[in-house]
């Protein structure tokens, strides 16, 4: 335990100690640039109002992760059972990540308004083309073989993508949900970047507005803690659910 | 009565260099409750024979007769142990083993205490609950065994069952496979690379030539049931393996 957060820590604390040298040597004004000693000191009184609004993005992040999810979910085995979908749908997937989201997350704000909604969309966007690629490329990896014998066994199709290809594609899954997961909190933060009544991007957008940087610095630690907590709890929930893949490199 | 019957059985796979013959005019019968062992040199075809039976590859010329009469559906008859043991990782040892009783609708309830009736014969007592990563080679090929034998269907095709087990393992599983048979009174189509465990266990043999693989030898094992080990040192044993052995060379 301790030898594997040695380095990680070390290398934070270099880091810091840097941009704190920095700001001390050049003499850079507190509000272009504050050093991590005023961050820090900023932090602890303004930690009320970063819990009330994280709640809000964290809400929006996690509803937007899950939909993300189902979608994923259904396309993949939709896209597994008929090749003719699976040849249609991808170009379209591939297509819809290269529109840029923060020029489309306005419009869902006129359509749907300040609240959720819009940003549950955001993140679900985000979220759902990993989602999407790691279900169907752990589909795929499937052992053929494993296929081929319950088939001899008699299973329909559907038996067969809920007892080998799916299970098969959990791995895959977890790794494009640590993915998908990581990227939801700072998808519900572009989401309300854009127009929202609470949330960290709201709070964000107008710390920038005041020229309050250490405020601005103290909800992209909040964004990155969320961040982090998620990765990790798709981690402690990966170890549970695949321990066969755990397992076997140990 | 025949069981099943093979009558000239041709296959050629088609590669990147061209048709690769694989199977050559194959011959042959299988009787109800009988015990007939394939023995032949590695990529002769032995596989490629067991996937024509049991229907996932498709004969280029040629018929197979289950009970006399060509199915659509060998499953129904079959049941396939393929060289890979092919445990399912996210299975439990009970869940892995009542698979094929599960697909065809059988509640979980009835499967498992079906199975949990037949451990101490299959030697999985005690192993119930553990996953497939943590048995030894010779558990896990008992286990496949176990599922091929639960399937419930009256012919067992076992592909190399204990190809990759050390010799002395490979030893007790014979004797203990001939009892389960005896138990169980299957009809059982088994390949091997070993002559001497194809004696020990058969009532009858065939031997193929090297690929493209034809049918070179028939012989008949006529020694006594229930087989013991110390008849491999007996002539008459002897004398069937060294026939073997000489048209293999031939
Ligand atoms: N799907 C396939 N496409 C092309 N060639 C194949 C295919 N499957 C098997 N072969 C080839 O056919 C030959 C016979 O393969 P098969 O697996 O039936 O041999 P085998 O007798 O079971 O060998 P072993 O004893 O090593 O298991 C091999 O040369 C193999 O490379
Ligand atoms: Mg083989």
């Amino acid at each position: 335990m301790g030898v594997k957060y040695r380095y990680p820590l070390i290398f934070t604390a270099g880091f810091l100690l840097l941009w704190e040298s920095y700001v001390y040597f050049t003499g850079k004004e507190k509000w272009l640039l504050p050093a991590p000693s005023d961050i820090a000191a900023a932090f602890p009184g303004m930690l009320p109002l970063l819990v009330e609004h994280g709640r809000y993005t964290l809400l929006a992040a996690v509803v937007g992760f899950a939909l993300a999810i189902a979608v994923a979910l259904l396309l993949a085995v939709l896209m597994d059972i008929s090749p003719v979908l699976r040849q249609g749908i991808y170009p379209l997937l591939v297509i819809s990540q290269t529109i840029p989201i923060i020029s489309v997350a306005p419009l869902f704000i006129i359509w749907f308004g300040y609240g959720l909604l819009p940003k549950v969309i955001v993140v679900a966007l985000v979220c759902f083309f990993p989602l999407v690629v790691s279900v169907i490329q752990g589909m795929e990896a499937v052992d053929r073989d494993m296929v081929n014998l319950l088939r001899v066994m008699g299973a329909s199709t559907w038996q067969i993508i809920k007892e080998v290809k799916l299970p098969a594609a959990l791995p895959s899954f977890f790794a494009g949900l640590k993915i998908a997961g990581t990227y939801s909190i700072m998808g519900a933060v572009i989401g309300e970047w854009l127009g929202a009544a609470k949330g960290l991007g709201l709070f964000m957008t107008r710390a920038m507005h005041s020229y309050q940087y250490d405020r601005l610095f103290s909800a992209i630690i909040v964004v990155s803690l969320l961040s982090v907590l998620l990765f990790m709890i798709i981690e402690v929930i990966g170890r549970l659910v695949i321990p066969w893949h755990y397992k076997k490199g140990e | 009565m025949s069981k099943l019957k093979l009558v000239e059985v041709t296959k050629s796979y088609s590669t990147k260099e061209g048709p690769l013959p694989v199977l050559e005019q194959i011959s042959l019968e299988v009787r109800g409750n009988q015990f007939v062992s394939l023995v032949g040199p590695s990529g002769c075809g032995k596989s490629t024979l067991f996937n024509i039976i049991c229907g996932l590859v498709k004969q280029d010329s040629g018929s197979i007769l289950l009970e006399g009469e060509e199915k659509t559906k060998p499953g129904d008859l079959i049941s396939y142990m393929p060289q890979k043991d092919l445990l399912l990782p996210w299975r439990r040892v009970i869940d892995n083993v009542i698979l094929p009783l599960k697909l065809a609708g059988v509640s979980t309830a009835d499967a498992v205490r079906e199975a949990m009736g037949l451990m101490d014969v299959f030697g999985l007592k005690g192993f119930e609950r553990r996953y497939p990563w943590e048995l030894s080679g010779g558990m896990r090929q008992r286990a496949a065994l176990m599922r091929t034998v639960l399937a419930k269907k009256d012919i067992l095709l076992l592909d190399e069952p204990f190809g990759a087990l050390d010799a002395i393992t490979r030893f007790k599983m014979q004797s203990w496979l001939l009892q389960v048979w005896h138990r169980f009174k299957r009809t059982v189509l088994f390949i091997t690379h070993d002559v001497e465990e194809a004696v020990y266990l058969s009532d009858k043999i065939y031997v193929l030539s090297q690929r493209p693989g034809r049918i070179k030898l028939e012989v008949d094992v006529p020694l006594a049931r229930p087989r013991i080990p110390g008849m491999i040192t007996g002539a008459h044993f002897v004398k069937i393996k060294e026939k073997i052995l000489k048209s293999i060379d031939a």
